[in-house]
C-alpha cells in the first residue's frame, strides 16, 4: 500500500530527499552536518544547492550515493530513488558496501568531482579508466568498448578521441580532464548526475564551455543533475530550482526565477548581495555577510542565521517551521511565519 | 604520441648513474650465467674424485678442485643458479605476502591492520638469524626450505613500506572518485592504487635481493644453508674454514668471495640507481 502511494508520487520524480539526517561521531561531539534536509529531483531537470563553503551540501549530495567518512551515519530520512518501471529502490535502507549499493553507484546515479587533475588515477589512460566504468556497470569486454570510448569522448566535446584516450592524465589540460571525468559519469548513462562544484577548478572561459556542455547532454539524455555550488552565476545559468542551505539546513527553496527575482529568506537576499552584477558599474560595492558561519559543535538556540540577520527579534530564538510562501516557494523565516498569519 | 620507457625522465637519470649502469650488466651477466650453467660448466659439480684433491688451476680445472676432488669452476657456476635461485624465490614469495598484507592492512585498516601489524612486529622483534637458524634446525634444511624460510620472514619490510604508502594513496581523490563509480574495492587496492606505488617497491626488492644472497652465503657458511653437497656461493666458502685451506689453496676461498662481492655490490647499486632514477627530486 505505502510503496503504491510512492510509486504514484514518484511518477515524475527521479528522487525524493525526505528530512535527511547526516551525523558525524567527532572528538568534540556530534555533528549536525545535514539536519532535516528534503527536496525533490523532478525527471529531466537540475536542482542546484547553494551554499557557503561547510554548510553541508556536500555532505547531502554524498549521501545519496552513500559516499560518507566512516563517522557519518545516516541517522534518520528516506533517499528514495527512481529506477524506472514503477521501481523505486529506498537507498537509505542499503548497506554502504553492498553490491546493490555499488550497481547504482555510476550506473544510476553518477558524480563529477571538483577537482579533474586529482580525480583521475595518474597511471592509467583516460580511455581505460572510462573503461572500467563501463566493465563495472555494463559488463563489456575492452576490445568491445573501444568503440564506445571513443563516442564518449567525441559527445563531450574532445577533438580526436582516438588519441586522446591512449593519453595519460597529465597529458591533457585541465578542461579536457574535466570533459573526461564528466564522459566517465556518462558512461554507463546513468539516470542522475551529481556535479560537485564541477566548474570551481577551471579558468572562467573553460568554465562556461563545461557547464554548456553539461546542459546540452543533460537536454540530450533527459536525464538529472544535482548541481552543487556556491556561484550564483552558474546557478542562473543551470539550475530549474534551486535549494539554499545554512548550516544544515534548508532555508529556502524555489524555482530558479523565483530565487533570483523575488527571494525571502535574509540569507538568500544576502548571498545575491554579495555577487557583482553586469552593469553598475565599476565602483559598486559587494555587500559580504556580516560575521561568520557559527561552530557546529556550539549552534546558537532557534534560527541558526540570527546572530548574523539584520531582521532578527526575539522570535528567533526558537525553531522557524518551513512555510510555503507562495506555490514551490519554501522559506524557513519567522518573518513570513508573521505575514501568512496577517494575511 | 605515448612516451617510451627510454625517453622517460627515470630513463635519463639511470644513464647517468654509472655505477648502476654497471649494476645492471653484472646482474644480467649472473643470471645468464645461472640460466645457461651447464652450457658453460659442462663438468658435473658433484662428481667426486678423490685423487684429485686440492688440485691448483690447470687447463683441466679452471679453478682446481676441492677437498674431494670436485671441479671447482663447475661448482662455482652451478652455484650462481643455487644463490640467485634462493634470493629470487625468497625475494617472490616477500614480494606476495608483502603486497597483500600491507594491501589489507593500509587500505581497510581496522581488526585486519592491528592483527597483520602485530604479526609484523612479532617478526621483527627477533634477530632474524637466530630466528633463521632456529627454523632451519625444527623443518631441516633443503634449498625448499631456505626459500621458504626467506620468504615468509622478509615481508615484513615491504609489508610496512606498502601499507604506509596505501594508507596515504586511498587518501588521494581518484580513490574516492573510483569508489563512486562503484569499483570493488580489492580492483581498487590491486588494480590502481598498486602501480602508483611500483618504484618504491622495485627499490625495495633490489636491495633485499642483495640482503638474502648475503644471507645465503652467512648461512650456509656456518654449515645451516642449503644442504652441503648443493653448489651454492655460501657452500663453496664453508670449504674455506679451515686455517689449512686459508693458507694453501687460495683458489678454494679467493674466487667465492669475489664472486659473492660483485653480485651484491652491483645489486646494491642497481637498487641505488633506481632510487634515484624514481626519486622526483634527484
Amino acid at each position: 500500500m505505502l510503496l503504491i502511494q510512492k510509486v504514484d508520487f514518484m511518477r515524475n520524480l527521479i528522487l525524493q530527499i525526505k528530512d535527511l539526517k547526516v551525523y558525524f561521531d567527532t572528538d568534540e561531539g556530534l555533528i549536525k552536518a545535514v539536519d532535516g534536509v528534503s527536496f525533490n529531483v523532478e525527471k529531466n531537470s537540475v536542482v542546484a544547492i547553494v551554499g557557503e563553503s561547510g554548510c553541508g551540501k556536500s555532505v547531502t549530495a554524498r549521501s545519496i550515493l552513500q559516499l560518507l567518512p566512516t563517522n557519518a551515519h545516516i541517522v534518520d530520512g528516506e533517499l528514495n530513488f527512481n529506477l524506472g518501471d514503477n521501481k523505486i529502490i529506498e537507498i537509505h535502507k542499503l548497506d554502504r558496501n553492498s553490491r546493490e549499493m555499488r550497481a547504482i553507484r555510476g550506473g544510476e546515479i553518477s558524480i563529477v568531482f571538483q577537482d579533474p587533475m586529482t580525480f583521475l588515477n595518474p597511471v592509467y589512460t583516460i580511455g581505460y579508466q572510462i573503461y572500467e566504468n563501463i566493465k563495472e556497470h555494463l559488463h563489456y569486454k575492452y576490445r568491445n568498448s573501444i568503440a564506445k570510448i571513443h563516442e564518449i569522448l567525441a559527445s563531450v566535446g574532445i577533438s580526436n578521441p582516438i588519441q586522446r584516450s591512449q593519453q595519460f592524465p597529465h597529458e591533457l589540460s585541465g578542461g579536457m580532464r574535466q570533459r573526461s571525468m564528466i564522459g566517465m559519469s556518462l558512461s554507463a548513462n546513468p539516470k542522475l548526475i551529481i556535479a560537485d562544484e564541477p566548474t570551481t577548478a577551471l579558468d572562467v572561459t573553460i568554465q562556461a564551455q563545461v557547464l554548456d556542455l553539461m546542459k546540452k547532454i543533460q537536454n540530450e539524455k533527459g536525464m538529472s543533475v544535482i548541481l552543487i555550488t556556491h556561484d550564483m552565476g552558474v546557478v542562473a545559468e543551470m539550475a530549474d530550482f534551486v535549494v539554499v542551505m545554512y548550516m544544515g539546513k534548508i532555508v529556502e527553496k524555489a524555482s530558479c526565477q523565483m530565487i533570483f527575482n523575488n527571494p525571502k529568506h535574509p540569507y538568500t537576499i544576502k548571498l545575491l548581495e554579495s555577487i557583482p552584477k553586469l552593469g553598475r558599474g565599476r565602483n559598486q560595492k559587494l555587500k559580504p555577510i556580516s560575521g561568520t558561519t557559527p561552530n557546529f559543535t556550539s549552534l546558537p538556540t532557534g534560527c541558526l542565521f540570527s546572530p548574523r540577520c539584520d531582521f532578527a527579534s526575539s522570535k528567533c530564538s526558537n525553531i522557524p517551521k518551513e512555510i510555503e510562501y507562495s506555490d514551490n516557494h519554501f522559506v524557513s523565516c519567522w518573518k513570513y511565519n508573521e505575514e501568512i498569519k496577517e494575511n | 604520441m605515448n612516451i617510451t620507457i627510454f625517453q622517460s625522465r627515470q630513463f635519463r637519470v639511470f644513464k647517468k648513474h654509472k655505477l648502476a649502469q654497471f649494476g645492471a650488466i653484472t646482474l644480467v651477466f649472473f643470471i645468464l650465467v645461472a640460466v645457461f650453467a651447464d652450457l658453460i660448466a659442462p663438468k658435473d659439480p658433484n662428481k667426486m674424485n678423490l685423487r684429485h684433491s686440492y688440485k691448483a688451476p690447470s687447463s683441466e680445472f679452471f679453478l682446481g678442485t676441492d677437498r674431494i676432488g670436485r671441479d671447482y669452476f663447475s661448482r662455482l657456476v652451478h652455484g650462481t643458479r643455487v644463490s640467485l635461485g634462493v634470493g629470487l624465490g625468497g625475494i617472490g614469495i616477500a614480494t606476495i605476502i608483502g603486497i597483500l598484507f600491507g594491501g589489507l592492512s593500509g587500505y581497510l585498516g581496522g581488526r585486519i591492520d592491528i592483527f597483520l601489524l602485530k604479526l609484523s612486529e612479532l617478526i621483527i622483534c627477533f634477530p632474524s638469524i637466530v630466528l633463521i637458524l632456529m627454523i632451519v634446525t625444527i623443518v631441516g634444511q633443503s634449498l625448499l626450505n631456505l626459500i621458504l624460510i626467506f620468504g615468509f620472514l622478509e615481508w615484513v619490510g615491504l609489508y610496512r613500506l606498502i601499507r604506509s604508502l596505501f594508507m596515504s594513496l586511498k587518501e588521494q581523490e581518484f580513490v574516492e572518485a573510483l569508489e563512486a563509480f562503484g569499483v570493488r574495492k580489492f580492483s581498487i587496492m590491486f588494480q590502481h592504487i598498486l602501480p602508483n606505488a611500483i618504484a618504491p617497491i622495485t627499490v625495495w626488492m633490489t636491495l633485499t635481493l642483495a640482503g638474502m644472497i648475503l644471507a645465503e652465503a652467512g648461512l650456509s657458511f656456518l654449515g645451516m644453508g642449503v644442504p652441503l653437497q648443493v653448489p651454492s656461493w655460501g657452500n663453496l666458502l664453508n670449504g674455506a674454514k679451515d686455517l689449512r685451506v686459508l693458507e694453501n689453496y687460495p683458489w678454494i676461498w679467493i674466487p667465492p668471495g669475489i664472486v659473492i662481492t660483485l653480485a651484491v655490490l652491483s645489486i646494491n647499486f642497481l637498487g641505488d640507481g633506481l632510487r634515484d632514477a624514481f626519486n622526483p627530486k634527484s
